[in-house]
């Protein structure tokens, strides 16, 4: 019963899913040019179901397609998990209840076990992928890379003599009115304002005075909400203003923004945003810490990309990007590092460049991106299922090419015959 | 006698490509044009002869190889040298020969003499009909309306005709300067074209001697006599001591005119001095002239040059072809791998086998269909004879690139429509083996022909041999994920290709037969099969390629998401027919959708120019590609009309035929 249900079902489910995957794969790649690659992906293969309003987003330069720009959330397609979950359930089920070994089906077979590892992997590169970056000059060396999206709200303790204790809250915790508390700190900080977009500009102390209690870089810059952006070339730059209630019962709050702790987002507001007048002063001040004593102890507030420590460290000796002869043309980047491992013992230079990334304890480095002549960005990638894809490239090209080659020579022995 | 007809065609146009073979050679009396155009120089990154400069500078120009010396002036009243007729006061409009002037065979000039003619002696080429400009209301806003040499709608315009434009031109690319490049209306596009095409027709005049110079050599002579003494009175100049101004003021005019030929000049032609380490050294003949300043002297071989110009002022035809030979000789010694790679290169610009290629796929295509008509044998045998000839030239000038490039068949886009169109054509033979019924022929000879025509339209950007971006320099996934998706493109579309002639045959006339319809059906379903063979496995390993380089095996990028596309068709259409959810016709349909997935997939993407792929960038395609998938559908909906209405399979025929 169940195999005759499956056998009717399953096929015609199968079809099913995967022109529902065409149709979700092309409007997910135009709707990249209004939402941008992330959104896109979050909104249409990361997703159960796909709402009218994000459906109809797709369209780049159609303004008057219908329910765009409008709220209408109720589902209208399913999303990338659920077309994906529903072909693999399915493809697993209809293995699993027809399962019949013989010669004719082992192509088929193979073809099908390729394909369910490879949808497998991807889950598991979905869910346990984790990408960052290392932005490192020339003579540097770096211990951690930063998270491309995601901020925390560090609060670093410079009491120590030989170390800096840290505490991170990471960015889903701030929201305004929240309250953060770790047993390692003395004080609670409360979220006064988070905002996920931000502009900031000079200050000006006559017109617009510091509110009182405020602290920091607050008093000279004044960082304004803005609307949240999306989009391939765009970047959102958050800002928060946090307070602490200190023994005294004075109540002193400081703005933390990303705008501090990214060196080109420092140098576009000196160089651009401040003028000539303020941006020399003000420019070293964004990057300068912001201190406060709580009980005799020394404490920084930092707003910045979440970091991952590494056990081991990496030092930029040389970047290079060569041109082909007489023109701009990039032909190679490539940054020679050093590696230094002190647990290990181990130090040794390494040739990073164009398809050719350094692979380190679970981690993989590539060069991804430069700024000027001496400075080397490297993305780190963490991905434990990164062989599952080559496995099943193997079991689906053979699959394929046995039961095709199989059904090619019967075809020539019955023309023989 | 009959029976041999099909081997005595393939003889004749054998020998006519075999002619092709013999390298060009100049005539012993005659300017040596091709020894000239062989010799080796640098651009866009990588050694070419000077001939590849020409012919792609000229392209970019004209839009064509070659420039038309002859046509028709004043209503037919002139035929003639068009400089010529256009001395004439009533000689315009000016007009290149008519098609159906069969009589008049006008004399052209090669790329290689037009840039000679440029480059040496510029008065008389600023006089040539090169520029093309084919916008009306760009050619009525510069009031050139009565200029110019036309031929069925395009406009060509000398270098004098729009001197006087220069300020209007300028005015308007100062504005559209401004507006993203994607975004610009045709007008604003052909504005932008005419003032780069101004500019690189400016560079070419200066990238052997200074356009405005009069006698190079005497002038060369005079700067590195003087060189010495003016840097030593310059140095003393600079330290605060007392200095020969004379001295200075005698290389001052030089240096200046040399710093800014340093800038204009176009191709790098003087090699690397042969003590010098880098290989890549080379320069223009500017830089050669500002360094030798700091150096020891001006190189040999910008005196070789600047004589050769001085010869072929002087029309000193034995002292020029001397000079070439000569130099040819001299650079042999000193760079000899490039000389070899000049030649090669030379050689195989006047082979030209896609060329070739392209009328022997349309003449096969036109022998075939006739075979249809009145199922001649003899017809179709020529026409497969005709085809594995032009395969054979095909093959033949895919490796030859691949030798050249040092590099696997597909690197860019015009390189993969060549392959595409090889995989097909190769797909087509192997049908047409099995099958013998002028199927596999027709659609060999016209997917070969439409992908060389859409290669060719590529061409005209430029040079195709262009080096590679840095992220795709590693042939070995060049070799693997490249080929294989093309060959998962071209057999998409035989199966789409395929599937037109099903349906066009099926509903427009009698000949679908049972048996045709049958063997058609198994045709497509076959190549659907490796259609998904190739479209995955290249697939996949366009994401292993990506996880190597950017560290993820999927990004859901454009292009990949195209070729994702691409492959769930495939499957969907497999796993329809397994169902039994369609038959025969439903394939057809289905594998007809498949051709418009796949453009979109290889043209579609790179309009949207967004993602890390975007670098097959181009405009202007959107519009034919719309049109296809238009056509695409209407043949869809006509496979979707019920069979009992289809001609082939209508009661009535079938009454006739039986």
């Amino acid at each position: 019963m169940l195999k005759k249900y499956v056998q009717i079902i399953s096929l015609k489910l199968t079809v099913a899913c995967l022109v529902c995957a065409l149709i979700l794969v092309f409007v997910g790649t135009l709707a990249q040019v209004n939402l941008g690659l992330y959104l896109a992906q979050e909104v249409f293969y990361r997703s159960i179901f796909i709402s009218a309003r994000d459906f109809a987003s797709f369209h780049p330069n159609w303004p008057d397609w219908p329910f765009k720009g409008s709220n209408l959330s109720f589902p209208v397609f399913p999303g990338g998990i659920l077309i994906g979950g529903t072909l693999l359930v399915n493809l697993i089920v209809s293995h699993l209840v027809l399962f019949k070994w013989t010669k004719k089906r082992i192509g088929i077979m193979l073809t099908h076990i390729g394909i369910i590892l490879l949808l497998l992997g991807q889950m598991f590169t979905e869910m346990f992928q984790v990408e960052s970056s290392m932005r490192i000059e020339e003579g540097q060396s770096k211990n951690y890379s930063e998270s491309y999206r995601t901020m925390e709200l560090a609060v670093i303790e410079t009491s120590h003599d030989d170390f800096d204790q840290v505490t991170a809250f990471s960015q889903s915790l701030l929201t305004k009115g929240a309250i953060l508390a770790d047993p390692g700190l003395p004080f609670e900080i409360k979220v006064r304002r988070y905002d996920l977009n931000s502009d900031a500009s000079v200050r000006a102390p006559f017109r617009d005075p510091p509110p009182p209690g405020l602290q920091g870089i607050g008093r000279k810059v004044k960082f304004s909400s803005a609307e949240e952006v999306r989009g391939m070339d765009t970047k959102n730059v958050p800002t928060a203003e946090v307070g602490i209630e200190f023994p005294d019962g004075q109540v002193r709050s400081w703005f933390v923004s990303h705008w501090q702790t990214d060196v080109n987002l420092v140098r576009f507001l000196t160089e651009n945003r401040f003028g000539p007048k303020w941006g020399p002063i003000l420019g070293p001040a964004l990057e300068t810490p912001q201190t406060f004593a709580y009980e005799g102890r020394q404490f920084q507030l930092w707003l910045r990309p979440v970091r991952y420590y590494k056990p081991f460290s990496i030092k930029l000796k040389e970047f290079r990007h060569d041109k082909y002869m007489g023109t701009e043309k990039a032909k190679n980047f490539s940054s020679r590092v050093q590696l230094n491992n002190e647990q290990t013992g181990e130090r040794r230079d390494v040739l990073i460049k164009m398809n050719s990334p350094l692979r380190y304890q679970g981690e993989t480095y590539y060069q991804s991106g430069y700024e000027g002549d001496a400075v080397t960005i490297l993305q780190v990638v963490r991905n434990p299922s990164w062989l599952v894809p080559y496995v099943s490239c193997v079991l689906v090209g053979v699959g394929l090419a046995v039961q095709f080659l199989m059904h090619l020579f019967g075809f020539i022995k019955k023309r023989a015959a | 006698m009959k029976k041999r007809l099909p081997l005595i065609l393939l003889g004749v146009i054998l020998l006519w490509t075999l002619s092709a073979l013999r390298p060009a050679r100049d005539k012993a009396d005659a300017l040596k044009v091709h020894a000239f155009g062989r010799l080796p120089v640098v651009l866009n990154g990588r050694v070419q002869p000077i001939d590849s400069v020409a012919r792609n500078a000229l392209i970019i120009i004209s839009g064509k190889q070659s420039l038309t010396l002859e046509g028709n002036g004043g209503n037919k009243k002139y035929w003639g040298d068009l400089l010529e007729i256009s001395q004439h006061a009533d000689a315009a409009p000016l007009k290149l020969r008519d098609w159906w002037q069969f009589g008049k065979h006008p004399q052209k000039m090669t790329a290689v003499e037009w840039l000679m003619e440029a480059a040496m002696t510029p008065d008389v080429a600023d006089r040539r009909y090169i520029f093309r400009i084919h916008h009306p209301e760009v050619i009525r806003d510069m009031e050139l309306e009565t200029g110019g040499v036309e031929k069925s709608g395009m406009h060509w315009y000398s270098y004098n005709e729009l001197k006087p434009k220069f300020s209007l031109i300028m005015e308007q690319v100062e504005r559209i300067r401004g507006i993203d490049a994607k975004l610009r209306s045709p007008y604003e596009r052909q504005m932008t074209q005419v003032f780069s095409s101004l500019g690189l027709y400016r560079r070419i005049k200066n990238s052997f001697r200074p356009e405005e110079s009069h006698n190079f050599p005497a002038e060369i002579q005079a700067y590195e006599q003087n060189l010495r003494p003016g840097i030593a009175a310059i140095r003393n100049q600079m330290a605060g001591r007392s200095f020969d101004e004379k001295a200075v003021e005698a290389i001052r005019g030089s240096l200046q005119q040399y710093e800014q030929l340093r800038k204009l000049a176009y191709p790098l032609i003087i090699p690397p001095s042969p003590n010098s380490a880098d290989r890549e050294a080379w320069s223009n003949i500017g830089t050669s002239l500002v360094n030798a300043a700091f150096s020891n002297g001006v190189p040999p071989e910008v005196t070789a040059y600047a004589n050769m110009v001085s010869a072929y002022r002087r029309n000193d035809l034995s002292t020029f072809n001397h000079i070439v030979e000569g130099f040819r000789v001299h650079l042999e010694h000193s760079i000899p791998a490039e000389v070899k790679k000049g030649s090669r290169e030379h050689f195989f610009n006047s082979y030209a086998p896609f060329r070739k290629s392209i009328v022997l796929y349309l003449f096969a295509f036109v022998l075939a269909c006739c075979s249809w008509l009145n199922m001649s044998d003899n017809l179709r045998k020529s026409a497969f004879y005709l085809i594995i000839l032009s395969f054979v030239i095909h093959t033949s000038g895919l490796i030859f690139r691949m030798v050249l490039e040092g590099r696997p068949p597909v690197t860019n886009l015009y390189s993969s429509a060549v392959f595409i169109g090889w995989g097909a054509v190769l797909l087509g033979l192997i049908l047409e083996r099995f099958h013998r019924n002028g199927i596999g022929i027709v659609t060999a000879a016209s997917v070969g022909f439409v992908t060389l025509l859409i290669a060719h339209f590529l061409s005209l950007k430029g040079d195709t041999m262009e080096m590679m971006q840095a992220v795709l320099d590693t042939n070995a996934w060049l070799a693997t994920h490249v080929v294989v998706i093309n060959l998962g493109y071209s057999s998409t579309y035989i199966a789409g290709f395929l599937a037109i002639i099903y349906v066009l045959r099926g509903v427009f006339t009698t000949s679908l037969t049972k048996d045709t319809a049958k063997s058609l059906g198994r045709m497509v379903y076959g190549i659907v099969c490796f259609a998904t063979l190739f479209s995955f496995v290249g697939t996949v390993l366009g994401g292993i390629w990506a996880d190597q380089s950017w560290g993820r095996f999927w990004g859901w990028d454009p292009k990949e998401n195209g070729a994702l596309m691409i492959v769930i068709w495939n499957a969907t259409i497999l796993h329809a027919r397994w169902g039994g959810m369609i038959r025969e016709r439903g394939i057809m349909v289905m594998a007809i959708f498949g051709n418009v997935i796949t453009s979109w997939s290889y043209f579609g993407v790179n309009t949207l120019a967004i993602g890390l792929h975007s670098y097959g960038h181009m405009d202007g395609s959107y519009k034919w590609l719309m049109i296809f998938n238009a056509v695409q559908v209407v043949f869809m909906v006509c496979g979707g009309i019920p069979q009992r209405f289809w001609l082939s399979f209508a009661p009535r025929f079938q009454g006739a035929k039986a």
